[in-house]
């Protein structure tokens, strides 16, 4: 069955219900004191126990951070963030001791992931999908774990790897996105808590979907997570995210880093449908989604591919990168980015061509409604050996009302006469004439908008495992609920 | 160069006026400037471009020169020569109802005509080099149309230089319904040692109606600067079509600013650069739509050899409101080196709804397979290349609809194509 | 016997110009009626109205469909009561595709009817019946609506619906616009099948052509916003000896949309 049928159905379905992950859970929690000095990244460090090398990369992140300046340049405004009025760290009590198997996973956890439709036990779990569960600043649950070693793929919280795969995480941390990169990924440097590890060994085809579950429940603190994937020589693997956040009235801090590495070969397929809180319909609260996100395809013929779907968040910056450095490396970037009510998102790519015969393709489709501003940032560089390297874009604006904003900044740079850069950008209102006919054969506004929305979309979702694009379809027709009539 | 030194130099070289309301503009532009200087390349629309080559020549002020101009371009023209930036002739027989002069005499003789409108542009008022040009210019031309006004010959006005700095400052008035057509046209002499600059401001104001056609030929000698800003404002049907040539200079930035304030206001800019050696071009537009009902086209096209480097900034802005807006760009370019270099920037900053916007831009080689084929039907290489480079632009040039000046832009390019 | 359709002195505006001026016309249950006119005369308006697209302002007159006030529903209630517009020009739905929008159009309207919704198989099923009769291709269901299709491809597609959504009452624009006279046939004859006692059909046309195939019970002429003349079958046939020259006469030349 074809996803819009879906959207439309479910759309109907859930009238009325706007943001269904806005409960909080109640539990009790162990929180670093507030506010954020180098005694607060001791303090990170020590609770993980980790090795005295990372600790002093941490400082070295927290000392370069406090000579850094917030970026500016982003078609975004919010206030001041005073980064003294945050939890850097907070984890549940139970964690403590750190669970042994799912089994000693506090029930109120699992109760929290299956409300929020990631059941935790395995038996209840969606086959051929592994799911690492971030809540806050600590990974609460792994599963599928057995499985996956049994093919040698290592899936676990990123705290674990550093003690664990010691040699795997100290040479490809802060490889791809180094310490010093950009204020945020700097400041996650210093302070992040955990997120996943991903190892994918030679020739594996990993034999599931993973998946990385974020969730944002504490008061007044950030997230702070670290992504870090590795697929070695001639393997594959297909990874999800999704992220939710209780509703409520402060904003809240969101600064990720996710990097992947790719060798000779290799593919990762890396999918987001990020749903953070994105603030009631008069801009009060929301998540700041600030993440830095790269991927470097260092060997030949790797093949990076960002999907995203962006329908949360009061503030999004955030740009997923693939350095093309192996010849014939390709990258990829699929984005749909929805905003409503005040929210704003500044997102796009960035291609960097290196090698030769490198290509990489961009299709960022944004929708803005309500009083939003939707900006589509990209720069596709190719440098003066990317020697027969192509790039296609592709950015589609679709403005729903008339008080939104829609922009396109694109930064094309062509070093080599023999690499092909190709650009297309289109800005036009949702059509009358479309909304109209589907009205005709029946469909109310929602269901015609969602529908509309999501052919404008195709391209993007169909790009999406099953499992998420179901998800997705219905998200795009929430989110845009109110916007019509 | 600290604030402080361009202040003395700013005080040597300002021009003495009688004129308070002149006095208090040139001055405010000479603090603005020396509050600012020169843009470095962390502001974002000088991303590109380094003008450190211009900082040692920008108060070398040229006193003018005596020049035997060369021939017109156009036949039956409306002719003005300036030799390294004062005005040595002008027309004397003009039609009813148009006034073509220098700035120097117009603020001499007829100062009132100019109040108002000269440094009138906001969206340039503040800008670092449109600012240094207020301040230092001594002459440029002024054209101005009553309305209803059509003027059947071409306006060439010749701006040749040799030497120093000039800082040429354009006005055109057209009243309501008034039309005409006109060459800006920038010259290196033959036997210069050509290390000049040129920052020239052409400032154009269109009331309802008018009709304007420009073209601006850059010639500029190799080693020299060009920096020249346009600013137009365009009232309800008034129409401006821009053609810029990019031919000359080693560093030549062309910026356009436009403000389509009156519903039916419509701009089509277009422009062509050629580069090799180590030329750098830069075009930089923003086009903004602040009411509704108004249309744009941006359509540039470049061929860069050698290690030349091309640049295109093109924005374009949709006011909150502005309903019923069509905006269209198109930035193609050809390298045909290894060492060429281009950068693309189309923008689009969109308030309002009801629009039809769209940018392209496309950087490549030239087409292997089609010159494969011309040559297999019998066409020597050099000549392929030619007519494949020539294709590449040729849709460009055909936004120029006047035979006369068609006929001189694809001399020009022919010639630069040849050499 | 309630009359399917009843328009009562119908005035209508466009962006503030009154297309329709004392527009009056009955249709029974069961009846093909077409309405004929020059350019200008307030066909397509007509059909808007019956619709209720926006920007279509009623200014005064009432129509009555199966005794209920028509004014009173949106634009897919209507759809859900049973009344199909056949587009003049079909609206491009880019990545929708045909059956989706298939598929989610009947559930709608059935769902608005109180009935039960078909799930894929049914609907397949359903969807097979119809597709093979209009020489329509799988590919052409699989491709965004109306998509990249021929002007004959987009009218059998504007068929298909009606037939799948079997409204009770048919208005079709300007159907033949387009359609060379091999498509004009395939058309019509779907049209043809559809005719039952219960289900009456509006043809909008300017030429007579159309009604060769779709034979009407009733013809009447649209000019300057009103039914100039009505008669039968032969009407159109007299139309196409003498052309509207005699209907022309202060039209606004404003044929809305």
């Amino acid at each position: 069955m074809s996803y819009t049928t879906e959207t439309a159905d479910q759309v109907s379905s859930i009238a009325g219900e706007k943001y269904k992950y806005g409960f909080v859970t109640d539990i009790e929690m162990d929180l670093a004191p507030m506010g954020l000095n180098e005694d607060i990244v001791r303090f990170i460090s020590a609770k993980k126990d980790e090795p005295e090398w990372l600790l002093q990369w941490r400082l070295r992140a927290y000392e370069r951070w406090l000579t850094m300046e917030e970026p500016k340049w982003a078609k975004v405004q919010y206030p001041e963030i005073d980064f003294q009025d945050a939890y850097y760290y907070a984890a549940p009590k139970s964690k403590e001791d750190g669970p042994k198997s799912l089994d000693e996973v506090d029930p109120e956890l699992l109760r929290t992931y299956e409300k929020l439709g990631i059941p935790l036990l395995e038996q209840q779990m969606l086959a051929g999908v592994a799911v690492d569960a971030v809540f806050d600043s600590v990974s609460v649950a792994t599963t599928f774990r057995k499985e996956l070693a049994k093919v040698g793929v290592i899936f676990c919280p990123i705290s674990e790897a550093v003690k664990d795969y010691p040699e795997l995480v100290q040479k490809y941390l802060g490889s791809v996105v180094p310490y010093s990169d950009n204020f945020y990924a700097t400041l996650n440097s210093a302070v992040f808590t955990d997120g996943s590890f991903c190892y994918i060994p030679k020739g594996v085809r990993c034999p599931m979907e993973l998946s990385t579950y974020f969730r944002i429940n504490q008061a007044n603190s950030g997230q702070f997570e670290r992504t870090l994937i590795i697929a070695d020589e001639g393997s594959y693997v297909s990874y999800l995210e999704g992220c939710t956040a209780p509703q409520r009235d402060e904003n809240q801090l969101h600064a990720a880093v996710v990097e992947l590495i790719l060798l000779d070969d290799a593919e990762i397929k890396y999918s987001t449908v990020q749903n953070w809180y994105p603030g009631d319909a008069d801009g009060k609260g929301g998540i700041y989604n600030f993440v830095t996100k790269r991927a470097a395809c260092r060997g030949r013929n790797s093949k990076v591919s960002w999907t995203q779907v962006e329908t949360g968040s009061a503030v999004t910056w955030k740009y997923p990168s693939c350095i093309l450095q192996g010849d014939n490396s390709v990258g990829e970037f699929y984005s749909v980015a929805i905003t409503n009510n005040l929210q704003q998102a500044d997102t796009g790519t960035k291609m960097i061509h290196i090698g030769e015969n490198t290509s990489s393709t961009i299709i960022a489709k944004g929708i803005s409604a309500g009083r939003s501003q939707s900006t589509y940032r990209g720069l596709v560089r190719m440098q003066p050996g990317a020697k027969g390297a192509r790039n296609y874009t592709q950015c589609d604006s679709l403005l729903i009302g008339d008080k939104c904003g829609a922009h396109t900044v694109p930064y094309i740079e062509n070093r080599n006469r023999t690499a092909q850069i190709e650009h297309e950008a289109t800005t036009a209102k949702i059509s009358e004439d479309q909304l109209f006919y589907c009205r005709q054969r029946g469909l109310t506004d929602e269901e015609a908008l969602s529908m509309i929305v999501n052919g404008f979309c195709k391209q993007v979702l169909q790009e999406l495992p099953m499992e998420f694009a179901v998800e997705a379809q219905k998200l795009v027709g929430i989110s845009l609920e109110g916007s019509v009539g | 160069m600290t604030s402080e030194n361009y202040q003395a130099q700013l005080a040597e070289n300002v021009p003495q006026t009688d004129l308070p309301w002149l006095a208090d503009m040139r001055q405010g532009a000479a603090d603005r400037f020396a509050s600012t200087g020169l843009p470095d390349r962390k502001v974002e629309a000088w991303r590109y471009t380094n003008l450190k080559p211009i900082r040692a020549h920008l108060f070398d002020l040229s006193l003018g020169q005596s020049v035997n101009p060369p021939p017109a371009l156009l036949a039956d023209s409306l002719r003005l020569v300036f030799a390294d930036g004062q005005l040595v002739s002008c027309p004397d027989n003009l039609p009813a109802g148009v006034r073509l002069d220098g700035m120097a005499r117009t603020l001499a003789e007829d100062p009132g005509v100019l109040n108002g409108h000269l440094h009138g542009i906001q969206a340039i008022r503040d800008l670092p080099l449109p600012a240094l040009n207020n301040a230092l210019s001594r002459d440029g031309y002024v054209l101005i149309l009553e309305p209803g006004v059509k003027v059947a010959e071409p306006i060439e006005i010749l701006f040749l230089s040799a030497t120093g700095a000039t800082y040429p400052r354009n006005l055109i008035l057209a009243g309501a319904g008034a039309q005409a057509s006109i060459v800006e046209h920038y010259l290196g002499t033959d036997d210069c040692d050509g290390d000049y600059l040129v920052n020239s401001v052409t400032e154009v104001y269109a009331a309802t109606g008018a009709r304007l056609k420009r073209y601006k030929i850059q010639q500029d000698n190799p080693a020299t600067s060009h920096i020249a800003t346009l600013a137009g404002q365009l009232a309800a049907d008034a129409v401006l079509e821009n053609f810029d040539l990019n031919l000359g200079a080693k560093l030549a930035r062309s910026e356009i600013h436009m403000a389509l304030q009156g519903k039916g206001a419509d701009v089509s800019l277009s422009g062509v650069y050629l580069l090799r050696d180590k030329q750098h071009c830069d075009n930089a537009i923003l086009m903004d739509h602040v009411v509704g009902g108004t249309n744009s086209h941006q359509d540039y096209r470049g061929i860069l050899d050698d290690k030349a480097h091309g640049v295109f900034q093109g924005k374009i802005t949709v006011q909150p409101d502005a309903q019923g807006i069509e905006g269209h760009q198109l930035n193609r370019t050809l390298l045909l080196s290894d060492r060429a270099e281009m950068d693309s920037k189309p923008e689009l900053e969109i308030r309002a709804d009801d629009v039809k916007c769209s940018h392209g831009a496309t950087i490549g080689e030239l087409d292997e397979t089609g010159l494969f084929y011309l040559r297999t039907r019998g066409i020597p290489e050099a000549e392929a290349r030619q007519l494949l480079m020539t294709a590449f632009i040729v849709e460009t040039l055909g936004h120029i609809d006047d035979d006369a000046i068609r006929g001189v832009m694809d001399a020009l390019v022919s010639d630069w194509m040849a050499a | 016997m309630t009359n399917m359709l009843e328009i009562k002195d119908l005035h209508a505006e466009v962006g503030g110009t009154e297309i329709l001026k004392g527009l009056n016309l009955t249709i029974g249950e069961g009846e093909v009626h077409a309405i004929m006119g020059p350019n200008g005369a307030g066909k397509s308006t007509l059909s808007y109205v019956l619709s209720g697209r926006d920007g279509y302002e009623v200014t005064s007159g009432s129509i009555s469909y199966r005794g209920q006030d028509l004014f009173e529903l949106a634009i897919e209630e209507r759809a859900a009561a049973g009344i199909f517009l056949g587009f003049q020009y079909p609206v491009e739905l880019p990545g929708v595709s045909s059956t989706t929008f298939l598929k989610t159009a009947l559930n709608a309207i059935l769902r608005q009817r109180g009935e039960d919704e078909l799930d894929a198989m049914q609907f397949m099923k359903r969807l097979r019946t119809h597709t093979k009769a209009l020489n329509i291709s799988d590919d052409m269901l699989r491709r965004g609506v109306n998509v990249g299709f021929s002007g004959g491809e987009k009218k059998r597609n504007e068929i298909l619906q009606m037939a799948l959504l079997e409204p009770s009452f048919a208005v079709l624009d300007e159907t033949d616009s387009g359609l060379d006279i091999d498509a004009l046939k395939v058309v019509a004859e779907g049209v043809n099948a559809l005719r039952a006692p219960d289900r009456s059909i509006l043809v909008i046309t300017h030429y007579q052509r159309l009604l060769d195939y779709i034979v009407p019970d009733f013809v009447h002429v649209l000019a300057n916003g009103k039914i100039a003349r009505s008669g039968g079958k032969e009407l159109a046939l007299e139309l196409e000896e003498n052309g509207y020259g005699e209907y022309a006469s202060g039209t606004s030349g404003i044929e809305a949309a």
